[in-house]
């Protein structure tokens, strides 16, 4: 499945109408039942143009307590090993395996190097932290690949595992973020932002909502 | 920070160019305990009273001096010099230390909440509402993994200030088994005093069935009924089949407790995690954070607490509807107060961290407390009740999951829970022999209370008082409950006997 729109909250509905009318349905470990489809991307043309209101969305809904946008925005460039979380994003970015600064230590040196690199690429999953059977909780968004074309910063993520309604909006402005951190340090231009989906997926349960949703956002 | 500390703090800023005595301190920190030692000095002749004044104004001054040097140690005040007989003099380090620093008075943030108008009309509370998104509730400590009641004494206190509520202390029965007796008196007589200056609780869980000197223990009861600590309870892990077995010997300690009127506590959880008590209500883990916990030093048991007081809030006439929307807003509020405490956690609870080898095992454990307080214990109202619960459980923990898969997904991986319990200042039935327990409205009141600890997992205790004063009808009643009633938390606690009993003029 492919859907490429201008700007996030339209990709998002038309990603959300799709896989419910198109997935398949299963149960997950838990066993909550949601319908999924397999390796969805999903690209976002214009992300300066509200990348966050599918978020805001989400978090203006009464039934849960969704982060707001400075929450998301600080863990993705929370550079510490904090106790907090059971593995935090930033400090996969910033501090990999407790020593690697990803971004500061090879983004920025490789694009500021050769512009075209098609190596930048850093990685949140830890094999030897995350592939561990029996663990709890390892990361959904796995790798990021940054790619500079024509002077614009284009951001692909692959994400292992997304609940489409709940996590893809938080995703999509993590890639924000990054995209802004590394347009401002090279001094260039905002381009696309696309996510890869392993497993797009939405649980049933969140049906009367997305009916909300659906209904009530109008493009 | 300790309620003493904190007001030693504030003479030495409400004085910050002066050097202050530790006489002085003495009597600005502690009043009531100067001026009854002061009543002492003046009024007596006789030299026995005068040598125990003496002696007690002493033990004021070391009280103060063990802040005073935590302070000193710390670089927050600094010793300027000694007077007369080695009185010492102490001011602030203003060099070093502003008002405005963190640690002088403790500003936390406070979330915003949306159960504020409910605390306003006295339907809702948080425990403890100045510390209640700055400090966790209660833990759970191994006794077996400190080398000596000294050293747990020792980081029990160190903790104390990271704890709003209650500690439960496992495995006790360690220490008693290894320790000289006069040791560990004195090691609970600090503990104790700590607890009080502290304004916290210390539950020492010993399993009976674990100790096996039985000489150790009796030691261990008489000087418990000597001490009698303000602050401390022992909770004992006993079943109906070890009693039997041991009637003779265990005889004697119900004989000494109930003679000494202390309320005798019984964890019956057949080898589960066990139950303490805090002064917000019955802490226990779930099994599933129990079996982490084995292995562990210390284990966050309770981290944020809310108590909605139900009967005032049904007697403004207000719905069950009402009911549910006011649970789902504490649930929420329980939630920000959650995520406020632990944003700070790494760097607020360090004794808590350094006792585990991992600050993140530490977090893996834990639960938010929602309790419930003033409830009916009998009759229809209770019934109905009790399935309002089930089903305020139900949404509860939709709530809790649908939390976990937001942050989850949102890369923000947080363990958050919320277990429901009682803040355990029910109805306390009064009975006068075993055979009161087959009178109906008690019956009643038992199969309650079964329910209750179902729906709570356990987070509730049976409390009845007996009349009797008879150790064999003592031993009986608590057989026929250990036996009959499926409560994995007991009390029995000691009234005066009287004449004819009423039973249901005692309920309600």
């Amino acid at each position: 499945m492919e859907i490429v729109q201008g700007e996030a909250l339209k990709a998002w509905k038309l990603c959300l109408q799709r896989i419910w009318s198109e997935g398949r349905e299963f149960k997950d470990q838990e066993g909550r039942i949601c319908k999924e489809v397999t390796n969805v991307m999903v690209r976002v043309e214009n992300p300066e143009l509200g990348v966050g209101e599918p978020a805001q969305w989400l978090a203006n809904q009464e039934e849960w307590v969704y982060p707001s946008l400075e929450q998301i925005n600080k863990v993705i460039l929370g550079e510490s090993n904090s106790a907090f979380f059971h593995y935090a994003y930033g400090e996969r970015i910033f501090r990999f395996q407790g020593k690697k600064n990803q971004l500061q230590e090879f983004i920025l040196p490789l694009l500021s190097k050769n512009i075209e690199s098609r190596r930048a690429l850093l990685s949140l999953y830890d094999p030897i932290e995350d592939s561990e059977g029996l663990k709890d909780d390892v990361p959904c968004l796995v790798a990021v690949h940054f790619r500079v074309i024509e002077g614009k910063v284009h951001v692909s993520g692959y994400i292992r595992s997304n609940d489409v309604f709940i996590g893809w909006p938080a995703n999509v402005y993590q890639l924000f973020v990054l995209q802004k951190w590394v347009t401002s340090k090279l001094g260039l231009e905002f381009g696309s932002i696309t996510t890869i989906s392993g497993s797009a997926h939405i649980f049933l349960e969140y049906q009367e909502k997305l009916d909300r949703l659906i209904n009530v956002v109008s493009y | 920070m300790n309620e003493v500390e904190e007001k030693i703090l504030r003479k030495f800023k409400s004085e910050s160019s002066k050097d202050i005595s530790t006489s002085d301190l003495v009597q600005e920190v502690l009043p009531k305990e100067y001026h009854r030692v002061k009543e002492i000095l003046l009024g007596v002749s006789e030299h026995a009273q005068l040598g125990v004044a003496k002696r007690r104004k002493g033990q004021l001054h070391r009280r103060i001096l063990y802040y005073l040097n935590k302070l000193s140690k710390k670089e927050t005040i600094i010793q300027t010099r000694v007077v007369g007989r080695g009185e010492k003099y102490f001011t602030l380090n203003v060099q070093k230390f502003s008002p405005n620093k963190q640690g002088f008075e403790s500003q936390s943030f406070q979330p915003m909440t949306p159960i504020e108008g409910g605390e306003q009309e006295g339907l809702v509370r948080k425990w403890d509402k100045e510390s209640w998104s700055s400090r966790v509730n209660s833990i759970l400590v191994d006794a077996s993994k400190f080398s000596g009641i000294f050293k747990l004494q020792a980081s029990i206190s160190d903790m104390f200030s990271e704890l709003n509520d209650g500690i439960g202390i496992y495995g006790f029965e360690e220490l008693i088994g290894q320790g000289d007796t006069d040791v560990i008196g004195e090691g609970l007589r600090r503990l104790d005093l700590e607890a009080k200056d502290f304004n916290r609780g210390v539950c020492l869980l010993v399993n009976l069935k674990k100790t096996l000197h039985e000489d150790k223990w009796k030691q261990f009861i008489e000087l418990w009924v000597h001490l009698k600590p303000e602050r401390l309870k022992v909770i004992w892990e006993l079943d109906a089949d070890w009693m039997e077995r041991h009637a003779e010997t265990f005889s004697v300690l119900l004989g000494k407790w109930g003679e000494a009127r202390l309320s005798f506590y019984v964890n019956n959880t057949g080898g589960k995690a066990p139950c303490f008590l805090g002064q917000s209500g019955t802490y226990r883990m779930s099994e599933e954070e129990w079996k982490k916990f084995l292995g562990m030093k210390v284990g966050l048991v309770g981290i944020c607490s809310i108590t909605i007081e139900v009967q005032r809030f049904f007697s403004g006439g207000r719905s069950y509807h009402e009911f549910r929307s006011l649970v789902k807003k504490a649930a929420k509020a329980l939630f920000y107060g959650h995520w406020t405490l632990r944003e700070q956690g790494s760097e607020r609870f360090t004794s808590l961290n350094q006792l585990n080898n991992s600050t993140r095992s530490f977090y893996q454990l834990g639960a938010n407390q929602l309790r419930f307080e003033g409830f009916p214990s009998t009759g229809k109202e209770a019934s109905h009740f009790l399935s309002l619960l089930e089903s305020c459980q139900a949404e509860v923990q939709g709530f809790v999951k649908v939390q976990e898969t937001i942050l989850k997904s949102c890369g923000m991986p947080v363990r958050f829970q919320i277990a429901l319990g009682s803040s355990g200042k029910g109805e306390t039935p009064m009975i006068m022999r075993t055979a009161d327990f087959f009178k109906p409205e008690i019956q009643e009141f038992l199969r309650i209370k079964e329910r209750l600890a179902q729906i709570t997992e356990g987070r509730e205790v049976l409390e009845w008082k007996t009349l009797n004063s008879s150790k064999e009808e003592w031993m009986n009643q608590l057989r026929y409950i250990l036996d009959h009633v499926r409560v994995p938390f007991l009390c029995l606690s000691f009234g005066e006997e009287r004449g004819v009993v009423k039973l249901t003029s005692f309920m309600g």
